[in-house]
Formats: structure tokens, C-alpha cells, sequence
């Protein structure tokens, strides 16, 4: 009888081991979700949202539940290199209304990890408001254009490569920061105010 | 101890195992790695001391969170249902002349495995200290596997010497402190009379029962902390969950060799 156990408790450990590593990727069982709306609703079933379609449709939905200082902190912690979200989440201190609400933005999202999932270059992608990160750099531009010309049997003419770099810097110098935006349109809306108000 | 090795004969592994010492050292470093892991990940909830979940869901009713008062009051029925469970289990098991101690070891590596399966499954999507549908799950899965441990302990008759929480280490730690103000006392009476004396031998054999028992559970909290500072998956349950597995292979064994003695 001993050993009929012992015979039952290893095939349950490798029963156990297969089940294990097929749900790691696997769906949750029973998972009811809303989804966030019909664009990464259809993604549940094909690929997963990318970070573009996730920045544009989840991000706002967060941000709004943020304050503004919470906002700037959250994103400060993610460009400072941590990849831990509860760890984020926990440094921006939270109400608890506000954890609901981050709760349910959670629970709409297609697949229950689709953020924890996300690699640590994705995750500053996501949280980080700046252009740059989706901004060509000039190193990526002389790249393509190197690969093309390659593929095409030419080189990159010399001194090409120099004058997309300064170009680029030039345009850096004119990019408005979100602060400068914000301090704008927060200018324009006085000066209508003021208007509607005389 | 039920399992006594005859002087001179050869080192046996399964024996050595089961011993008083090896098994209470194992079996607290597996509660004190579930408990202090389930603890981390589960934004502060006991599997192992149950108990502690009262204060805990004080704390939650005083700030309003109705849904965290729930989820840690749940884990007290939880708790005392796998408990008469286990021990409807070790009822049967006694009947049927079993090791008491191999069943009721596969039921505590079953219900890790269940743990292992639901906390790695839900934990990577546990962000916010709110989200009570996947605490909850988990929760209750890890609170089935200490419950059992809890009540192996007490159900395991003639394997340990005495009774030993591996779960809970408050009693242990008092009694150590007792014990050690005996041996202290002994140690430095000029003129210490015969009933010290016999008090203060005691005290040394208990101790040497309940050290390996603390700092198997200081160990195993230890160890589940270094493994979720590296990395926030729970894979690193596999562990516990081999340890309690070679430890009722080891039962199994021992049980097989004292019955063909018989």
C-alpha cells in the first residue's frame, strides 16, 4: 500500500509539473474580464495589444485616476529603471478609491498580465509620456537608411550620416516638453477666459 | 521518537529523515518559506500562523477595507475545515494501519501543488493590495497546505517526542527562553541542588528539539525572502514543495522497513 502511495504522490508531482508549465501561457479558467473596448477585445483571441494600442487606449484611463504629481512620480520611477510594477504602484502611495479604480482598469485589461508582462524597455514605453521614446533616434535613422542602401548594392555617402545627427539635434532644441505644453495651453485658456469674461 | 537506530548499525537516510530533529527542521523551514512568501505576495496575510489573520483583518476593518476584513476572516473556516479533514484522513489511515505520517505528508504535497499551480497562475497579474479575487484564491490554497502541516503535527502520534508547533514559533520561542533560564541558573548556582540539576538535563534534551524547529522556520522565512527579492514569481514554491515530497518518500520507506521488521 506504501508504495501504491508513493507510486501516486510522483505521478501527481509530474501531472502537476506538465500542468504547470502549460499555464504559464495559458488563458485563466473561468476568467470574466470586460474589456477595455472592442479593439483589444478582438486582440484576446489573436495577438496581444502592442504598446502603442495599449499607451493610447489604457494609459488616459490611468492617468486619470492619478493625480498629476502621482503621474510625474510614476513615471520618474519607471525611468529610473524599476521593473517591479507593484513596486511603482506602491511608491506613488495611493487612496484606496484610487486602488479600486486602478483595479478595474486592471481586471479590463484582455489578458489578466498584460502589464506585469510587459519587458522593462516596454514598460518605459507605456508609462513614459515624452516623444522621444517613440522617436527615431539618429543612430536608428543612419541605420535603416545604411540597410537599404546595402540591399539596394549602394553605400551611404559620406558626411550623410553627420548632417541626419545635427538635424536631429537642431530639431531636439525646438521639441516642446509636456511642462512647456501644458504651460501653453494652460495660457491659452486664461486668455479666452478673459476674453469670454470683457 | 518512535524511530530509534541501533547503535552500530549502518546510516540510514529515510530514518535519519523522520527524525525529531531533521523532520521539525524541515517541516518548519517549509511553513516558514510559505508563510513569509505568502505574506510578501499577498500584501500581508498569514498562511501559516492563521491566527494573526485576526489582527490583521482589525487593522482592515479600522481603515474601511471591507473586502481585505473578508478575505482574512475567510481564512479561519478555511483553515479549520482542512484541519477536521486531515484529521477524518489520519482516522482512516490509522484504521488501515498507514503511516499516518507518509498520508498526511501527500496530503500537505498535494495541497502545495494546488498552491504552487493557483500562485503562479494569479500572482503575476496581483498588483494593488485591493484586487481580494486573486489574494483570496491564493490565500486559501496556501492556508489547505499549512492547515495540514498544522494538523499532521498533531495527528502524527509516536513520530516526534513531543508536540512541536512547525508552524507558529511564539511557544517555541518562549519555552526556548525558559529552557535556556534553566540551564543558566543551573550553570551558575554555587550550590545547585539535585532537582536543578534533573531540571536543567531536561531543559538541554528540549532544547536540542526546539532549536532545529526555530531556526528551520528563521531559515526558511530567510530563504523565501532572498528568492522574492530575485525575482517575483512564485516558482520558487517548487522548493517547499520537494522538500515535504522527500520527506514523505522518506516516511513511506521508513513505514515499508519497521512493517517487514514486524
Amino acid at each position: 500500500m506504501e508504495r501504491l502511495f508513493i507510486l501516486i504522490l510522483v505521478g501527481l508531482i509530474a501531472v502537476s509539473n506538465l500542468m504547470i508549465s502549460s499555464s504559464v501561457n495559458a488563458q485563466m479558467l473561468g476568467a470574466t474580464t470586460a474589456t477595455l473596448n472592442s479593439t483589444l477585445a478582438d486582440q484576446t483571441n489573436s495577438n496581444p495589444p502592442s504598446i502603442q494600442q495599449l499607451k493610447t487606449q489604457v494609459l488616459p484611463k490611468i492617468e486619470k485616476i492619478l493625480t498629476s504629481e502621482q503621474s510625474q512620480q510614476l513615471e520618474a520611477t519607471i525611468l529610473k529603471g524599476e521593473t517591479s510594477l507593484r513596486k511603482v504602484f506602491k511608491s506613488i502611495t495611493l487612496s484606496h478609491d484610487q486602488k479600486f479604480k486602478l483595479a478595474t482598469v486592471l481586471k479590463s485589461l484582455p489578458k489578466r498580465d498584460t502589464l506585469a508582462a510587459l519587458t522593462p524597455e516596454e514598460k518605459k514605453q507605456f508609462f513614459t509620456k515624452k516623444k522621444e521614446a517613440f522617436m527615431p533616434t539618429a543612430e536608428s535613422i543612419n541605420e535603416k537608411i545604411s540597410a537599404s542602401m546595402k540591399m539596394k548594392g549602394t553605400t551611404l555617402p559620406e558626411g550623410v550620416s553627420a548632417k541626419i545627427s545635427a538635424k536631429m539635434k537642431n530639431a531636439e532644441q525646438f521639441m516642446p516638453t509636456p511642462e512647456t505644453i501644458g504651460e501653453k495651453i494652460n495660457a491659452g485658456m486664461k486668455m479666452m477666459q478673459d476674453a469670454m469674461a470683457e | 521518537m518512535t524511530v530509534v537506530s541501533d547503535k552500530g548499525s549502518n546510516f540510514s537516510l529515510s530514518e535519519f529523515l523522520i527524525s525529531d530533529g531533521a523532520a521539525g527542521f524541515i517541516l518548519s523551514w517549509v511553513a516558514g518559506f510559505v508563510d513569509t512568501s505568502a505574506f510578501i505576495i499577498l500584501f500581508g496575510i498569514f498562511t501559516a500562523h492563521v491566527t494573526g489573520n485576526i489582527a490583521l483583518a482589525g487593522a482592515s476593518f479600522v481603515s474601511s477595507d471591507e473586502g481585505s476584513t473578508v478575505t482574512r476572516l475567510l481564512m479561519l473556516p478555511t483553515f479549520m475545515v482542512t484541519v477536521a479533514l486531515t484529521s477524518l484522513l489520519a482516522r482512516y489511515a490509522r484504521q488501515k494501519q498507514w503511516s499516518v505520517f507518509a498520508v498526511l505528508l501527500t496530503a500537505e504535497a498535494i495541497a502545495l501543488v494546488v498552491f504552487l499551480i493557483i500562485g503562479t497562475t494569479l500572482s503575476p497579474a496581483l498588483l494593488l493590495d485591493v484586487q481580494e479575487e486573486y489574494i483570496l484564491p491564493i490565500a486559501m490554497a496556501g492556508v489547505v497546505a499549512m492547515a495540514i502541516q498544522n494538523a499532521l503535527m498533531k495527528e502524527s502520534h509516536g513520530v516526534f517526542k513531543s508536540y512541536i508547533p512547525t508552524t507558529v514559533m511564539t511557544g517555541n520561542t518562549t519555552q526556548l527562553t525558559i529552557d535556556l533560564v534553566k540551564v543558566l541558573s543551573f550553570k551558575l548556582s554555587r550550590s545547585p541542588s539535585e532537582a536543578s540539576q534533573q531540571e536543567a538535563a531536561e531543559a538541554l534534551e528540549r532544547m536540542g528539539r526546539f532549536v532545529p524547529v526555530i531556526a528551520g522556520f528563521a531559515l526558511g522565512g530567510a530563504a523565501a525572502a532572498v528568492f522574492i527579492l530575485m525575482s517575483e514569481t512564485w516558482w520558487s514554491l517548487i522548493l517547499p514543495l520537494m522538500a515535504i515530497t522527500i520527506l514523505a518518500i522518506a516516511a513511506y520507506v521508513q513505514h515499508g522497513r519497521s512493517s517487514a521488521v514486524a
